[in-house]
């Protein structure tokens, strides 16, 4: 109960931020792409930031450039938005509570030309809580960094650090957590005395890797973002970093090893906000990972999310992985304000753990020309891993 | 009591079954003039076939136009011009073009983006015919600018109820187009 509390008074904190963001005032920053294209507000490619709406899809998916016809002239800008989180975070069955300042992002993005484009996240600040109750320090190092060229409407070529999935991208989730089949990390070979190098031969999708990505569109939709899509991507291990701290040199060293951990395959239908697709990885040390994943808008404002695959490793019994998610994010006429309810439930054979049921709660505000505070609210219920997490982030 | 409680029942049928873009009287008439005499003019010079207009003035299953914004200040005047207009007789020899084509385009975002851009160049030509001194420019371009800004509210609504013909549209286009004549005089 004391956690509760403890929750309630940090979200009532959130809340009351939020409520100021919200009242009418005149906009002090923007983010870097609503600068550049003179996006009325966070709404034009959002339903709730990070999700996109059909807007964002088809920006995306034109590499960071509106379509033509909406005649948006790019404005000069500083190529720049600032991401920044609080985060609070209850292991109640260990009785581990942290509430600590966790993220500062520089976050750069856009278009080189008409056929070039780039992403770049920096974490100047990256902590993270452990199962023990301590922060992990990894200050310095990059999420994504990447560059890809598309010389036409059909083919892509990208490469840098980044996640192997193109279908679902778990960096622009709601839930404070990322959904189970996206983060279960199929353990590599192990390097006798280097942790590190171990844990970077692991491979999840949800982890970012140095890759090289071919990318062909072989059916074309009205829209940028609709058609069928397949994606080849050889990842390897490393992870490229400028550690900040003694702590992060050891947590988030530069490193590249260039034997590669595998091959990620993907292909998948997209229209609109529903997409259906399967990626695989094939990859060292006998792993295998294979995944379904279907999204559905079945009426407005509704969205339904389901995944279901299995992994094979040497020597372990084969998990197989599902997962539903539900969200409902209404759009309002104002666009100051955006909430959003959501649950997932998910769950993994051969793991020794339940059922996990997560409720999450999320709002936005002010929405105003790109810059905005988002709070998440997540429970996690699950036998022996039950958890309650807040994040309060700013973005401008 | 009756009466009471079936007038009332009427009038919340009526507004039940009201579109909800009705039009209403506009806030700045005199913005409103300007802007149907501007497209009206200049659709009576360019002489785009009935067939291009007919296509323009499209209206979705629940009769709302998909080519102008709803309440917009801006689209509504523009859109009562093309309505005059069709309500003429077509001209005899129709002019062809690559915006006319594109006025006609079956695809919702390329046809308003061509109307943005012909309301720009007609609203354009209706300011430098106008004689404004610099003072009067700049009180009409703050009502535009005033304008558009409810054009945008009006299309954010829209959007949130999610009407398939906007759902692409970051920005009201007409709108957009008459306060880039504003500031491009």
């Amino acid at each position: 109960m004391i956690h509760f509390h403890r929750a309630l008074r940090t979200f009532g904190a959130g809340a009351l931020l939020l409520l100021l963001l919200g009242a009418p005032g005149p906009a002090e920053a923007t983010p870097e792409f609503g600068r550049r294209w003179n996006a009325p507000s966070c709404n034009t490619c959002h339903t709730v930031a990070p999700k996109l709406n059909e807007r964002g899809m088809d920006f995306l998916n034109r590499g960071y450039q509106p379509d033509p016809n909406l005649n948006q002239e790019p404005q000069p800008t500083l190529p720049l938005s600032v991401w920044v989180t609080q985060h609070y975070d209850d292991q109640i069955p260990a009785g581990k509570t942290n509430n600590y300042l966790g993220k500062i992002e520089l976050i750069s993005g856009g278009n080189i030309g008409q056929s070039v484009s780039y992403f770049a996240e920096w974490r100047v600040l990256s902590l993270e809580a452990q199962a023990n109750g301590s922060l992990r320090d990894r200050s310095g190092r990059f999420e994504d960094l990447w560059m890809a060229w598309r010389p036409d409407q059909s083919w892509t070529l990208q490469a840098g650090q980044y996640r192997p999935l193109f279908q679902v991208e778990p960096g622009r989730k709601l839930s404070i957590s990322t959904p189970l089949a996206f983060d279960t990390s199929l353990e590599g070979e192990t390097v006798r005395g280097d942790a590190r190098i171990t844990s970077l031969r692991a491979f999840s999708t949800n982890l970012r890797n140095p890759s090289v990505t071919v990318g062909y569109q072989s059916v074309h939709g009205e829209k940028a973002m609709d058609g069928l899509f397949h994606y080849v991507t050889l990842a390897f291990p490393g992870e490229i970093s400028l550690p900040l701290n003694k702590a992060a040199r050891v947590n988030a060293s530069n490193e590249f090893e260039d034997r590669a951990k595998g091959v990620v395959a993907e292909t998948y239908w997209r229209d609109g906000f529903n997409s259906l697709g399967a990626h695989a990885y094939v990859g060292t040390s006998d792993r295998l990972e294979i995944v379904g994943v279907g999204e559905w808008n079945p009426a407005k404002d509704l969205y339904l999310t389901g995944t279901l695959g299995f992994d094979n490793r040497k020597n372990r019994p084969t998990r197989v992985r599902r997962s539903l998610e539900i969200e409902w994010l209404p759009t309002l006429a104002d666009d100051t304000w955006r909430p959003g309810l959501g649950f997932r439930v998910e769950d993994q054979s051969n793991d020794n753990r339940k059922p996990a049921y997560i409720p999450y709660v999320v709002l936005s505000a002010p929405n105003d020309q790109g810059w905005s505070g988002l709070l998440q609210l997540e429970y996690r219920g699950q036998a022996s891993n039950e958890r309650l997490r807040l994040d309060l982030s700013i973005l401008f | 009591m009756r009466r009471t409680i079936a007038t009332l029942a009427l009038l919340l049928a009526l507004l039940a079954t009201a579109p909800v873009w009705a039009a209403e009287a506009p806030a700045d008439p005199e913005l409103d003039r300007f802007v149907y005499s501007a497209v009206l003019e200049g659709l009576n010079e360019l002489r785009p076939p009935h067939a291009t207009v007919d296509r323009v003035l499209e209206e979705d299953s629940e009769g709302r136009p998909v080519s102008f914004i709803p309440g917009c200040p801006i689209c509504m005047p523009a859109r009562e011009a093309f309505r005059a207009y069709r309500a003429q007789p077509e001209p005899g020899s129709p002019t062809s073009g690559a915006l006319l084509e594109s006025l006609g385009s079956e695809k919702d975002l390329e046809r308003t983006a061509a109307l943005g851009r012909l309301v720009q160049d007609l609203v354009t030509r209706r300011i430098a015919a106008s004689g404004w001194s610099d003072a009067e420019a700049e009180v009409w371009a703050q009502r535009f600018q005033s304008a558009a800004a409810e054009g945008q509210r009006q299309l954010s609504a829209h959007q949130a109820r999610g009407v398939e013909a906007y759902e692409m549209m970051w920005s009201c286009m007409i709108c957009d187009g008459a306060s880039r004549a504003c500031k491009r005089r």
